[in-house]
């Protein structure tokens, strides 16, 4: 349990998906100039890594690995499908989002009309299908796959929502005018991953 | 009857107007220093040349290609599944060439990982599909794609040869700063190597870009 | 032209793309397939000949190469040998292995000439996986050579792990002392003091542990099993 936990820790600061990995900058930096925009597409983003990573998982394990669809029947063992994890994890991603969106619009319409606009965005978001292929990649158990799902989501949560606040500053700062607006927000992002290098003496 | 229409002019595959398809987005409506798109698999492959090369030859197959493929079926596509008819198309090719990379470039591809599958979400190529190639025809689409990934491979190589040239002292893999600076007290910028160095060079990239070309400056 | 936008169209229009896509898709990775394999293979071949400085081979002739020149030998903890021959020891993974439990592990051993004896290691670096290869001279207490590689440790820093130059440090030191017991330590940047002690690459503490902690997981697991291989099986040969 602790070991899970510890992942979760682990990809929320020292391997945080913004900060490290570049991952899910395009949204990032176009929804961060509206503090409260960013917070909504944060908590959306931890509502769609919830849900497709471990998703996925059962895809994968059951599926596509080598061997994966020895349960359907033996002769099955031989066949090795993840040529296709590509295709079946975004496909999995697009489908699940536009299930969230219906989801939270039927039963939720209070948080629908905070988060609405933001669910389609996120099918081309990197950090989801990104999260998806380290789960792969880092052949995490089911457990660790929820758990790191939630880091990344609680990760880049933080990330914008910390980003969105400084920007909302810089705003009435007098920049030199050809850094404004993207250039500048370019090294606030390293300015912030620098400092979200000192987490990586974190001993875990 | 025929004798009295005017012949309708055909244009060169190269004419003037094609050529600007191609060259545009280098320059003026660069991918990521002006529509800031597809920042996601810029960084994380240019801590050197090589891997940085190999992710600006895919981005650049993966955008013409899907470009050609979606401006030839742009009109038979149902409009309800239209996005997901262009993920399918994006995420073929991505296996492709990631399959290609496995055969024939194991190093590179390995250097690469999951960054290989991330072109998929890459927004440069959605962002293409859905304002070009959807109402273009085939060939200004497949050089539109072409630039595209041109400019997006030219500041992605720019960005890899400044971290490779102060991080390690090499470019290619060759070492290219002398022994004798060593010698003297140098030593490579270990900054460079780590992800926020990536942020920051490509900050610099975009200022330097504005102010040599002050009609892309932010107004707001 | 027909309806884009009815649904019998639409649904057609799907499936006739699944199947397109699914059969492209599947002749290409199988076309592939034979070129990634031998990619794989390869690489772990040069793994293995790299820690005992053999470089006369060649991707065509790798894995005849390996056949000629290395015994495979596959066995557990407390000795016992459970399998040996062709490819044995080298379809074993130990990144699977090291999930188990140290006593159900299966251990693989490479005997390169029948004079040195090759053993993989496992572990985690700061960001991710390492893994290695120690090559122990015939008193299966010197090492001979090391290779190290990772998977996405900071370049620069802990990836020199992977560079020969830090490789070279561990060449003729030795693993255990004369009881047996395992001595061997990979230390922070600078502290090394005695002869078992190896410098870590500075600035980068956190992955020169995980080699520590990795040759110290490893290692004396497979002590017992290499005597027994050598007393069994490649004495044998020599006399």
């Amino acid at each position: 349990m602790l070991e899970m936990i510890n992942i979760a820790i682990k990809t929320i600061f020292i391997e945080n998906m913004v900060f490290a990995f570049f991952l899910g900058m395009c949204s990032y930096l176009a929804i961060s100039k509206n503090f409260n925009a960013a917070f909504g597409l944060g908590l959306a983003v931890i509502v769609v890594e919830l849900v497709t990573i471990p998703l996925n998982w059962f895809l994968k394990t059951y599926f596509l690995e080598p061997g994966a669809l020895a349960w359907l029947h033996p002769s099955f063992s031989a066949v090795d499908l993840s040529f296709l994890t590509f295709l079946v994890f975004i496909a999995t991603i697009a489908s699940s989002v536009q299930l969230v969106e219906m989801v939270v619009e039927r039963f939720f319409p209070a948080l629908y009309t905070a988060l609405g606009i933001f669910l389609p965005l996120i099918t081309v978001n990197c950090a989801i299908l990104g999260g998806s292929l380290f789960m792969d990649e880092r052949d995490y158990s089911f457990g660790e796959s929820v758990f790191f799902a939630l880091g990344a989501g609680i990760g880049w949560f933080l990330a914008i929502v910390l980003f969105a606040a400084v920007r909302q500053k810089v705003r009435y700062s007098n920049v030199v005018k050809p850094l404004r607006g993207l250039g500048l927000a370019f090294i606030i992002t390293a300015l912030l991953g620098i400092a979200f290098m000192g987490f990586a003496g974190i001993k875990l | 009857m025929s004798k009295t229409t005017v012949k309708q002019k055909k244009e060169g595959l190269f004419s003037r107007k094609y050529l600007r398809y191609l060259l545009d987005p280098i320059n003026d409506i660069n991918p990521i220093t002006v529509q800031v798109l597809g920042i996601c698999s810029a960084l994380a492959v240019t801590v050197k040349l090589e891997p940085a090369v190999v992710m600006a030859i895919a981005v650049t197959a993966v955008t013409a290609f899907s470009n050609l493929t979606i401006s030839l079926l742009r009109n038979t596509i149902p409009h309800r599944i239209r996005m997901i008819v262009q993920l399918v198309v994006i995420s073929s090719l991505v296996i492709l060439v990631d399959q290609i990379l496995k055969a024939f470039a194991y190093d590179v591809s390995k250097q690469l990982s999951v960054f290989v599958g991330l072109i998929i979400t890459n927004c440069i190529i959605m962002g293409r599909l859905e304002a070009f190639a959807m109402g273009n025809k085939p060939w200004p689409s497949l050089l539109d794609g072409i630039g595209n990934g041109l400019g997006y491979g030219a500041v992605l190589i720019i960005v890899a040869f400044l971290r490779e040239l102060f991080g390690s002292g090499t470019v290619f893999d060759i070492p290219v700063i002398p022994q004798a600076l060593y010698e003297l007290g140098y030593v490579n910028n270990g900054l460079m190597l780590l992800p926020p160095a990536a942020l920051i060079t490509v900050g610099v990239i975009i200022w330097i870009h504005r102010w040599l070309n002050p009609k892309l400056i932010d107004v707001s | 032209m027909p309806n884009t936008n009815s649904t019998t169209y639409t649904i057609l229009y799907s499936l006739g793309m699944a199947f397109i896509v699914g059969s492209t898709l599947a002749i290409v990775s199988m076309a592939l397939k034979p070129y990634q394999e031998k990619n794989i293979k390869f690489e772990k071949i040069s793994y293995i000949f790299r820690t005992v400085g053999f470089t006369d081979f060649n991707k065509q002739n790798a894995e005849q190469v390996f056949q000629e020149k290395v015994r495979e030998f596959v066995g557990k903890h407390d000795g016992t040998i459970v399998e040996e021959g062709p490819w044995s020891a080298f379809k074993i993974d130990v990144g699977q292995e090291r999930k188990k439990r140290p006593e159900d592990r299966l251990l693989p051993v490479f005997v390169y000439e029948n004079s040195k004896y090759i053993v993989p290691c496992y572990g985690v670096g700061l960001w991710g996986p390492i893994w290695g290869y120690v090559a122990f001279e015939d008193d299966l207490t010197t090492i001979a050579g090391v290779v190290f590689d990772h998977k996405s440790e900071t370049p620069g820093l802990g990836a020199k792990i992977a560079e020969p130059e830090f490789q070279a440090k561990f060449v003729g030191r030795k693993a255990f002392d004369e009881s047996g017991r395992y001595v061997l330590r990979v230390v922070k940047a600078g502290r090394a003091k005695s002869d078992n002690e190896i410098d870590g690459i500075s600035g980068a503490t956190l992955t020169t542990n995980g080699v520590d902690e990795m040759l110290r997981e490893w290692l004396p697991l497979y002590r017992p099993l290499l005597e027994k291989i050598k007393e069994e099986k490649i004495k044998k040969v020599q006399a």
